[in-house]
């Protein structure tokens, strides 16, 4: 049984006409990767607020339907307590910094606060952490006057300090240059190397294609391919319902257009370098 | 990594200036003691002296700049307007000068002279306070008062809230001058440049509030723990409990004494 579980979960946001996600099935383990793909308004976000238990103590609305986070049923977890066990991270950098903290220092300390942590491994903890992710040169500077990236780094960094076992993490680069993209899917590297359980929705598939253990496709509130992330993503047939699919997999596809095949699909960079370089050598 | 920096969290806060590190709590209560003074004594010459006492503490405390830069416009706007506005109209008997509606007598300044110093002195204790009490400093206290971490997030984010709806405002009217609209000028033009962004920006503020405790739920902010502090205050010392018990019995005596003289 994994650690989280959905079997024929449908969700209707309060006042809504149509249900946000539709009779969903699936089942999450620890220490995964999952990768969430999907077009925009597909029910992605929605989804994370169902993993998080933001649905339904938050978002009230109506949940039918059996979803489970380590064998409890959602309805009746404490989000409180579910708080220390799951770490949310989402796209607005803005409004995912407290306001209320003077330094990057503190702010990473806040959530240490909140769980009662102690004042000397608290340090000690902000210290890893922040070297752990390279922002030292921030810890004194106000997070209220952060850019974007720099915002999203130390929204990690306080999220990571809690040392929660599973991160949801919902679209950190949609507002981010290239390099600020890379500097967080290495953040997100590090957690998997840690044996965190990271669900991650994104739309940059070529990077999910890179770290991803498996890759769940939603569409319209439903899930639509679920699996190993190379059997995902080099499914053609998702082209169609509007998902995007690594560049690797595009390339490999205009080539067979001219007649030329390689051994498998080539779903990362390096892959396709590799069968490439097979191929022509 | 500037361990000197981080090692002023392991020691309790400190400033090294003397009315500075008073305890939140005990500038509270002086601020509200020496504000409301006045109100009891019932004498300008009183409630102005406490006006120039608070600047000359703002300048021992460091902070004369941001004290008086806020200070003035109080000083303009209610002072000025209150004083010119009971000079004129309030009643008295020893006319000074008269025109169409407009009566100045002696009395009628002794009583805007009053007033004023009573809204000046209060005002003035309530801005020092502001300038030389950090925020989370007072919410600490708060809270090692007893008070909920709700309650001292909720001011916190409140003060928080004002600077940010100022750089919002400043960030719409700077696109709104971008687009060609004329932001800029007399206060007619600016009104009407400013009054528009006010929807948007209230809206915007509403808007960013759910994520906002969304973001504040990932923090764990209502786990069911004791929180700690990474920042924590010194205790008061004794001489400041003795300071605070002297100005609370004048205080006190101060009103029986009013009470007596309104009674007899």
């Amino acid at each position: 049984m994994g650690f989280i579980e959905l079997k024929n979960v449908t969700y209707t946001y309060p006042l809504a006409k149509e249900p946000a996600l539709r009779n969903m099935t699936c089942s999450l383990e620890r220490g995964k990767f999952y990768g969430v793909i999907g077009e925009n308004a597909g029910g992605k976000t929605t989804f994370c607020n169902l993993l998080r238990g933001l649905i339904p103590h938050f978002y009230i609305g109506e949940l039918v339907g059996e979803a489970t986070i380590d064998g409890q049923d959602i309805r009746e977890v404490d989000i409180d307590v579910l708080s220390t066990r799951m770490g949310y991270i989402f796209q607005n950098p803005f409004t995912q910094i407290s306001g209320v903290r003077k330094t990057v220092f503190e702010e990473i300390a806040l959530g240490l606060e909140n769980l009662g942590v102690a004042k000397e491994e608290m340090i000690e903890k902000v210290i890893e952490i922040a070297e752990l992710l390279k922002i030292e040169n921030l810890l004194q500077n106000n997070p209220n006057r952060l850019s974007g990236g720099q915002r999203q780094r130390v929204a990690f960094a306080s999220i990571m300090a809690m040392d929660t076992d599973v991160f949801v993490i919902d679209e950190p680069t949609s507002q981010l240059d290239p390099e600020g993209t890379e500097s967080i899917f290495e953040i997100i590297h590090t957690l998997k190397e840690r044996g965190k359980t990271i669900i991650l929705v994104e739309h940059k598939v070529d990077l999910l294609a890179e770290y991803a253990d498996e890759v769940i496709a939603i569409q319209g509130g439903e899930i639509i391919a679920e699996g190993k992330t190379k059997e995902v993503l080099s499914d053609l047939t998702l082209l169609e319902r509007g998902v995007m699919l690594p560049q690797s997999v595009m390339l490999n596809q205009q080539l067979n257009n001219h007649g030329i095949h390689l051994p498998e699909v080539p779903v990362t960079k390096s892959e396709c370098i590799r069968l490439l370089a097979e191929r022509v050598g | 990594m500037d361990y000197g920096f981080i090692n002023q969290y392991k020691q309790p806060k400190k400033s090294g200036n003397m009315i500075r590190d008073l305890n939140p709590i005990t500038k509270l209560n002086l601020m509200l003691v020496l504000g409301l003074s006045p109100f009891f004594v019932q004498n300008f010459i009183y409630g102005f002296s406490m006006v120039i006492f608070f600047v000359i503490v703002s300048a021992a405390a460091g902070c004369f700049k941001s004290f008086f830069s806020m200070y003035w416009k109080v000083l303009l706007l209610f002072g000025v307007f209150l004083f010119l506005v009971k000079a004129a109209f309030a009643p008295g008997e020893q006319v000074i000068f008269q025109l169409w509606g407009i009566c100045i007598t002696h009395e009628s300044i002794i009583s805007g002279l009053n007033i004023v110093s009573l809204v000046l002195a209060f005002s003035g204790s309530f801005i020092l306070f502001v300038k030389i009490t950090p925020m989370e400093d007072f919410t600490y206290m708060l809270e090692q008062k007893g008070v909920s971490h709700v309650v001292s997030f909720v001011i916190l984010s409140s003060f928080q809230t004002i600077t940010d709806l100022g750089q919002n405002a400043q960030i719409i009217l700077e696109s709104q001058k971008a687009r060609g609209i004329e932001t800029e000028g007399n206060i007619l033009q600016r009104a009407k440049a400013f009054i528009p962004v006010i929807g948007p920006l209230i809206l915007n503020a509403i808007a960013g509030t759910e994520e906002k405790s969304i973001a504040m739920d990932a923090r764990a902010f209502s786990a069911p723990v004791e929180h700690t502090f990474l920042s924590e205050l010194p205790k008061a010392g004794n001489k400041e409990k003795i300071l605070i018990v002297v100005f609370d019995l004048a205080f006190a005596a101060l009103i029986i004494g009013r009470i007596a003289l309104w009674v007899l």
